[in-house]
């Protein structure tokens, strides 16, 4: 085995990308509008509470839920059909998609909590993506 | 060995008495006869009208022991005149008595009296005897008798007369008497003698043991009535020093008068010894012994001969591995004249197949199966089977296999026959075949032998006689074949003996390391000098080379007696020499069958700079397989045969000397030559002479590569550039070499050529290789070797070539694969690695065919990654 001369790259996004990562190139899609999404951390500490303490003790396991919420805008035009519908596929995918955003966000997770809200210029839809495990890579 | 012959005097004579049965008997009315013929037995009706008859015969032999000589065998002659009743069962009977020499009517002897006599010899149911008839009869008692000088004065009658059986009919007989015209016909005292000799009775008992030592019985003393115990069973190592296993016990009759081998010794696999003889008082009983090679006795078992004439006096026996656990041991038994009425007895050798087993446990059937000689041997005419052993210790069997055996001994008349035996499985029964030997003249000499060497399960050298080695083929599934055959005046050595027949001052061994048989003998003009010389069977020839043993066997004014040789396989070639001294007693001489080294092959050594060390070599030659090299001397001398340099004796096996730089100087012609020693020391002739010449060599230097293991070698193969100072170049030797397992990949050999250069190929991809380059000049003197390391590399493809761009959601990554270069493979698929700048872990991300593209979506935008790929061959 012979090895290449390393490189260093950075790529830009504009909006959320959401794909299936078993099919990268075909099911690559960008939503270019809308704040993007909060996160959400919930590391589900135990609190219990003793006889003689004011206050509970916390317990922290190793498992944690990570989310984010997505609120993307997409308006009328000859791409809201299509984003609306694309949004609804991944859904329909059942199966754990990649989400990436301009600011380094990257979560392989699910989708769920899907909200279609109807706007004057458009649509809003609210996702919510629960972090999942997964490896990358082969 | 002498045979004598007493004729009785004329004074014999006969008494008989007359009137009833009882006065017959009592010899009553006696009278005395004197004619040509005289009667023995009795009679009813005849002569005397309704009266009975007894008569008794007397004759007298006069005779004188020869000084150092011993008895071994003894037997009376009759011609018998007329005999009745050939249905009157009854034996005659011969007993001492001593008349005095003049015969009266006193000498009769009443049954009683008969009885208390000494019976000499019986010769059974005489009714069967006939006009004319010869016959013998002897005994050991009458051997034992010969011993003391002087008249043996006897009485003749029969065992019903001594029974008081009455008779009905004539039971009388008569024989010839010394009054008979003539001698032909006059009873005769038939005794033979040897000269005394330690080795007498123990002649063939010598076999070597597996650890070098040699087991030998050994007698005491010379004398001729040695008495029980006088055996010892000894072994003698290699020094030619004796120790003492044993003394032979009471159970064996060491005492009795025998020929050369009247006790057998053989080993087995594990060194176990075991002796046989006849038993103690039992003339017709063999008894056997074992002793571990330990020296610890086993039981004393004996076995009764099936059918016999007389007492069996000598032995040759030899151990199979088959049969039970511990083998089996054929046994030969040889007889003297004994009981018989005829003067081809049918019985006088038996063969017994004893079992190992109960010899070494004591328990057990002894016999495992027993056959008469004459079912073994050939040549059987006259219905004489076995000829009487008094006249013939010629005897010898010896195993070829764990089943298959050789014997030799005479057969009817003459000539000895020799015969090829299987044991059955389990050792119970034999077969054979056998053949008439022409082995010239030869005698019945109770002071001679005959030996079987077995080569092989199909070829034996057979010796004896004066015609006396014959080696014989028997053919798969038919007769035997003469492979050859030699007289002692066709040895062609000056000094053997002219006939082996009436001598026991010889014997031979086979050394199957050199396929030799080794004879030795008495110089035939120096009587204390024994030698030795072989036959080579390979060619059957005779070497005709003598090798003197030694000059000195025996003190100046003694006799030498009997030579007795290690029988049977010998160890290495160790073989050890027993003689009996009359005066010294038994001598042994450690002998090793070693012919000297033959002139070793010198292997041609080129011209060299002798400037620089040069080695000699040479092949170590020796007729003896197993043979090494000991010492080495190398002898250089100019061409014109001045002594230039000597290295001397040198302790090595190894056929090289290596000679310093500077020894010989340069611009000279030389011949040099070896000589060798064997591991037994014997020096071997000097080779004939090999030549070179010594020139300045020169030496050569690498160019390229300039220096061991050059970086950036990619390549199977290598432009080798040289060059040369010093000499001339005319030839060159390039040798490619891999140093890991030090073979070579290429030798050009010398080739005539004044490049400088040459394309090695053959190397191995990260391995380390030695190329060497040797010249040599016009007169084939070679130059020093330059030498280079050489380690190259292409197991791995070329670098790729990474090309990152980002796209519209992903980033590209594209594979440069460049075409091979050297000897470098071409890349399969390559591997894509990825990293968060600067630290984040490499993951592999895709693998994808050269020289294409992978599209990874999954970087996160603004995040620096890192990326490299890997050309991989699969």
């Amino acid at each position: 085995m012979t090895s290449s001369v390393p490189a260093v790259i950075t790529l830009t996004l504009t909006g959320t990308w959401v794909h299936d990562p078993d099919d990268p190139s075909g099911t690559a899609h960008q939503y270019p509008y809308g704040p993007g999404g909060g996160t959400t951390l919930d590391l589900a500490p135990v609190l219990t509470l003793y006889a003689g303490r004011q206050y509970p003790v916390a317990d922290f396991g190793e498992h944690q839920q990570d989310q984010c919420k997505l609120s993307l805008d997409l308006p009328f035009g000859n791409t809201w059909s299509d984003d609306l519908a694309s949004l609804i596929d991944f859904h329909q995918l059942r199966k754990t998609v990649l989400v990436r955003d301009g600011r380094g966000r990257k979560f392989f997770g699910i989708l769920s909590d899907f909200s279609d809200t109807p706007q004057r210029w458009g649509s809003t839809v609210s996702v919510v993506v629960t972090r999942v495990t997964y490896v990358e890579g082969e | 060995m002498t045979v004598n012959i007493s004729y009785a005097d004329t004074g014999d004579g006969g008494v008989y008495g007359y009137g009833t049965y009882a006065e017959a008997l009592a010899g009553t009315n006696r009278l005395t006869t004197d004619t040509d013929i005289v009667t023995f037995g009795q009679s009813y009706d005849v002569p005397i009208t309704s009266g009975y008859v007894v008569d008794q015969a007397f004759f007298s032999f006069g005779y004188t022991l020869a000084s150092s000589t011993e008895v071994v065998d003894a037997h009376f002659e009759f011609n018998i005149a007329e005999l009745h009743s050939a249905t009157v069962a009854r034996d005659m009977e011969v007993y001492e008595y001593d008349w005095g020499g003049s015969l009266d009517t006193s000498d009769f002897r009443t049954p009683s009296q008969v009885s208390a006599l000494t019976r000499l010899a019986v010769v059974s149911d005489i009714q069967n005897s006939y006009t004319d008839n010869l016959i013998q009869a002897g005994s050991p008692a009458l051997t034992e008798r010969m011993f003391t000088t002087g008249a043996i004065r006897c009485m003749v009658s029969t065992s019903r007369a001594r029974q008081q059986s009455t008779p009905t009919v004539d039971e009388r007989g008569s024989f010839y008497a010394a009054n008979h015209t003539g001698t032909d016909k006059d009873p005769r005292l038939v005794w033979t003698t040897i000269p005394i000799s330690y080795l007498a009775r123990v002649a063939g008992a010598q076999v070597a043991l597996s650890d070098g030592r040699t087991a030998v019985l050994e007698a005491t003393a010379a004398e001729t009535s040695l008495g029980t115990g006088h055996i010892l069973l000894r072994t003698v190592d290699t020094a030619g020093a004796a120790t003492t296993v044993s003394t032979v016990g009471t159970s064996f009759a060491d005492s009795w008068r025998g020929g050369l081998q009247g006790m057998g010794l053989c080993r087995d696999s594990s060194d176990r010894m075991y002796v046989v003889g006849r038993a103690a008082g039992m003339a017709t009983t063999l008894a056997v012994q074992s002793w571990s090679s330990a020296g610890t006795a086993g039981p004393v078992v004996s076995a009764p001969m099936a059918t016999y004439d007389g007492s069996f006096d000598h032995f040759a026996v030899t151990w199979h591995a088959t049969g039970g656990t511990y083998g089996t041991l054929v046994v030969v038994a040889l007889s003297g004249p004994g009981t018989g009425t005829s003067p081809y007895p049918t019985n006088h050798g038996q063969v017994l197949l004893i079992s190992c087993d109960a010899v070494v446990t004591g328990t057990g059937t002894v016999t495992r199966g027993t056959t008469a000689l004459k079912n073994v041997i050939s040549n059987v005419v006259n219905g004489f089977n076995g000829w009487t052993n008094s006249l013939c210790t010629g005897l010898d069997v010896a195993a070829a296999s764990a089943t298959v055996g050789w014997l030799v001994t005479y057969a009817a008349e003459y000539p000895p026959s020799l015969s090829r035996y299987t044991l059955a499985s389990g050792g119970t029964s034999i077969t054979a075949s056998s053949t008439s030997l022409s082995l010239g003249y030869v005698t019945r000499n109770a002071d001679s032998k005959l030996r079987v060497v077995p080569i092989s399960d199909t070829q034996v050298m057979v010796a004896g006689g004066s015609y006396p080695f014959v080696s014989i083929q028997k053919q798969p599934g038919s007769g035997f074949v003469t492979l050859g055959r030699v007289s002692t005046t066709d040895v062609g050595a000056a000094t053997v003996p002219v006939t082996l027949a009436d001598t026991p001052m010889w014997d031979i061994v086979y050394d199957s390391g050199s396929n030799r048989v080794w004879w030795y003998y008495v110089d035939s003009g120096a009587s204390h000098t024994v030698k030795r010389t072989y036959f080579d069977l390979s060619t059957m020839l005779p070497s005709g080379v003598e090798t003197v043993v030694s000059s000195s066997v025996g003190a100046g004014g003694t006799a030498n007696r009997a030579m007795r040789a290690t029988r049977g396989a010998l160890v290495g070639s160790f073989a050890l020499l027993t003689v009996a001294n009359n005066a010294g007693g038994t001598l042994y001489y450690p002998d090793v069958l070693n012919q000297a080294p033959l002139a070793p092959t010198l292997t041609p050594k080129a011209n060299f700079d002798a400037d620089a060390a040069a080695t000699f070599m040479w092949t170590f030659n020796d007729a003896n397989v197993g043979d090494t090299q000991s010492y080495y001397e190398l002898d250089i001398d100019t061409a014109g045969g001045s002594g230039v340099y000597d290295s001397g004796w040198v302790s090595s096996s190894v056929g090289q000397h290596v000679l310093s730089a500077s020894t010989l100087t340069n611009g000279s012609a030389y011949q040099w030559r070896v000589r060798t020693q064997d591991n037994f020391g014997a020096t071997g002739a000097w080779s004939g002479f090999g030549t070179f010449s010594t020139a300045a060599g020169g030496n050569v230097t690498i160019t390229d590569p300039a220096s061991d293991n050059p970086a950036g070698v990619i390549t199977s193969y290598y432009d080798v550039v040289w060059e040369v100072t010093g000499t001339v170049q005319q030839d060159y030797r390039v040798v490619l070499v891999r140093n890991d397992t030090a073979s070579t990949i290429s030798d050009t050999g010398w080739v005539t050529s004044t490049d400088t250069d040459i394309t090695v190929t053959g190397m191995i991809t990260d391995v380390e290789h030695t190329v060497s380059v040797t010249v040599r000049n016009a007169s084939a003197v070679q130059s020093g070797t330059g030498t280079r390391l050489i380690t190259p590399s292409f197991a791995s493809p070329d670098i790729p070539v990474l090309i990152l761009s980002a796209g519209e959601g992903y980033i590209s990554v594209t594979v440069d694969n460049p075409s091979p270069s050297g000897s470098r493979p071409i890349p399969t698929r390559n591997g894509v690695y990825r990293q968060t700048y600067p630290d984040g872990g490499y993951i592999r991300l895709a693998t994808i065919d050269p020289d294409a593209t992978y599209l990874d979506y999954a970087a996160a935008g603004g995040v620096a990654y890192e990326y490299y790929v890997e050309a991989e061959v699969t």
